[in-house]
């Protein structure tokens, strides 16, 4: 028992300390964007902030396109999602549901385009997005971030649709629905777990990226949050304040998401991950 | 918007089912078209999708790759000549050694922090959820964002790190300028952000080992080290290898973090093989050797892709 005893205080301690390294960059990030700027630079660090200010959250808002880079990501982030979603339910749908020759080939095909890396196809992208005049456009962001997660939400949306028992379509076909009837009618209502989850999956990932943002887009008016932020960055001199108010500001979003849909997140992940 | 999904409604087959209502449940209604034609009609957006982002545009990498650019313009074909130079240029293999570098550093260090963690939390009770979602929030911070916050906790003059550092008696130095420290910072910050996603699959993975297993355990009187190892571990073998792929791939592939952090320096010490295409091409400019690299990361991809898939398999028929 004694054995027993220790264990737990190891598992303690260690817990306790994966916290401390998962909270301490955010923790002083926030910090650091409460303090008044002569705080900031200091040896030895003035460790909170006093007075609490404002100051660098207002001038972020006020002086840089920080709202209208949050706009313009959650317009793309929104498009991206709702296509992706849309295209991926109805090949999970297939994929679940329907037995057919060739199948499991498109299936694979599927979950190896979810493995191509952006990075191996990004200039590619950028050479037809110019050729096709969509280049700087937040309709080549939507159609490349869309047809990017697809394959991903189409693996979850697969695995809560073979999770469904068959009688449901079956009755609703009894009760003479076609089969993409049946599926409009009782399979997409109890899909919600699943769409949900895919969703805040693609979601996060667009609002996050910035490689393909920062590779098909160049106008200030269209550019995307991270692109923005990395750009503040790059042309204001160095005020750790500023950087990070537009940091967590630009965060914020997101956390609050996360934070109140925990579960869906993860139900999301893993059944991508865990699901044949 | 959306111009793959008209096809997919307006295709969708004829609503005469109510016509030939069938008579007895277990017999599936008439149907028009065969589960075949019906499949590929709902998947054929997927798979145009698929065309658009994939299958089209690493066509297009192999072919820049065998030609010479000037810019956007393709010129003559060159043959394998864009590789001999690549394979010639020390970059690449520097390349090569610092992506090797960093996926395995964060690998072992991601693993390190992630199993543990799992074990800890699998019997927590009611407090696993929210320490769940503490642990997880760092995953949902933006790549840029993550090297920004890291670059300021390690400021050697004015950060917390350097502090406590002091405080024991040890000078910190500007560790993100050194060659030999810069990757190891790069991982941890890196890891920072990766490690929870691991957590939450090996956590799924062992909270669905079956208690049995374990009091069999108990019985031959194991204690809780040796039933982690011949119990947990072996029951989530199949998750221990999707896990590691995922992460291999994810880290081989990245270039946001790195490229904010470090942007490859001090010396190329962090320039791995994903940023070294990004820079070939945005900052240089050479779209054709820029994909020479691009087709060989693609091939290493091809590689871990073919591994993920035969552990999927092997999974699917032990379950079966």
């Amino acid at each position: 028992m004694r054995g027993a005893r220790t264990l737990n205080v190891v598992r303690r301690v260690f817990i306790g300390l994966v916290i401390v390294f998962a909270l301490a960059p955010l923790v002083w990030g926030v910090l650091t964007s409460l303090k008044p700027t002569q705080q900031i630079l200091t040896q030895p660090p003035q460790w909170l902030p006093w007075p609490i200010t404002f100051e660098h959250y207002i001038a972020v808002f006020q002086s840089s396109n920080l709202p209208q880079y949050m706009l313009n990501s959650l317009i793309v982030a929104a498009g991206a999602t709702i296509l992706a979603l849309v295209v991926a339910m109805y090949g999970a749908y297939a994929g679940a549901r329907l037995r057919f020759r060739g199948k499991s080939t498109v299936l694979m095909v599927v979950l190896m385009t979810s493995m191509v890396p952006g990075i191996a196809v990004l200039i590619p992208l950028y050479a037809l997005s110019v050729r096709t005049g969509l280049y700087d456009s937040h309709l080549a962001l939507v159609l490349v971030f869309a047809a990017w997660q697809m394959p991903m939400a189409l693996w979850i949306l697969r695995g809560f649709i073979e999770g469904l028992p068959h009688e449901l379509e079956q009755a609703a076909m009894v009760d003479g629905c076609s089969r993409i009837g049946a599926f409009h009618r009782v399979i997409l209502p109890n899909l919600r777990a699943g769409l949900g989850a895919a969703a805040l999956i693609v979601f996060l990932f667009v609002w996050n990226d910035w490689l393909i943002a920062s590779a098909l887009v160049n106008s200030q008016d269209k550019t995307l949050l991270q692109v923005g932020l990395f750009q503040y960055i790059a042309d204001t001199g160095v005020q750790w304040g500023r950087f990070m108010a537009y940091a967590i500001a630009s965060s914020i979003p997101v956390i609050v998401l996360f934070l109140f849909l925990e579960r869906s997140f993860v139900r999301g992940l893993t059944s991508g991950a865990t699901k044949g | 918007m959306e111009p793959t999904m008209p096809t997919l409604l307006t295709e969708a087959p004829p609503e005469e089912a109510p016509v030939s209502a069938p008579a007895r449940v277990n017999q599936p209604p008439r149907r028009s078209w065969s589960d075949r034609t019906f499949g590929f009609v709902l998947l054929s957006p997927a798979i145009a999708l698929i065309l658009l982002v994939a299958v089209v545009p690493i066509g297009l990498a192999i072919y820049f790759s065998l030609h010479a650019t000037s810019y956007l313009e393709v010129r003559d074909f060159v043959g394998f000549e864009n590789f001999q130079k690549m394979f010639a240029d020390e970059r690449f293999a520097n390349s090569l050694g610092a992506s090797l570098k960093y996926v395995l550093g964060s690998l072992v260090l991601a693993f390190g922090i992630a199993l543990p963690l799992a074990a800890s939390l699998v019997n927590g009770g009611k407090a696993i959820s929210t320490i769940r979602a503490i642990i997880f929030l760092p995953w949902v911070i933006s790549q840029v964002v993550t090297a920004l916050l890291w670059v300021w906790i390690l400021n050697p003059s004015f950060g917390p790190v350097a502090e406590i550092l002091r405080s024991v008696g040890i000078a910190p130095i500007d560790a993100l300028s050194s060659p030999s420290s810069a990757m190891v910072l790069l991982i941890v910050a890196n890891v920072w952000a990766s490690y929870p996603l691991a957590t939450v699959l090996l956590l799924a993975a062992m909270q669905s080992v079956p208690d049995e297993l374990y009091d069999a355990a108990a019985v031959d009187g194991c204690g809780p080290w040796k039933s982690f190892i011949h119990v947990t571990l072996p029951s989530i073998r199949s998750a221990l290898g999707m896990t590691a792929i995922n992460l291999t791939v994810y880290y081989f592939n990245m270039v946001t973090l790195i490229y904010t952090m470090t942007g490859g320096g001090p010396l190329r010490s962090t320039e791995v093989l994903s940023l070294r295409i990004y820079l070939e091409a945005f900052q240089n400019n050479q779209l054709a050797s820029a994909s020479a690299y691009g087709v060989i990361a693609l091939l290493l991809n091809i590689a871990f892709a073919a591994a993920y898939i035969r552990v999927l398999r092997s999974s699917a028929e032990k379950g079966a």
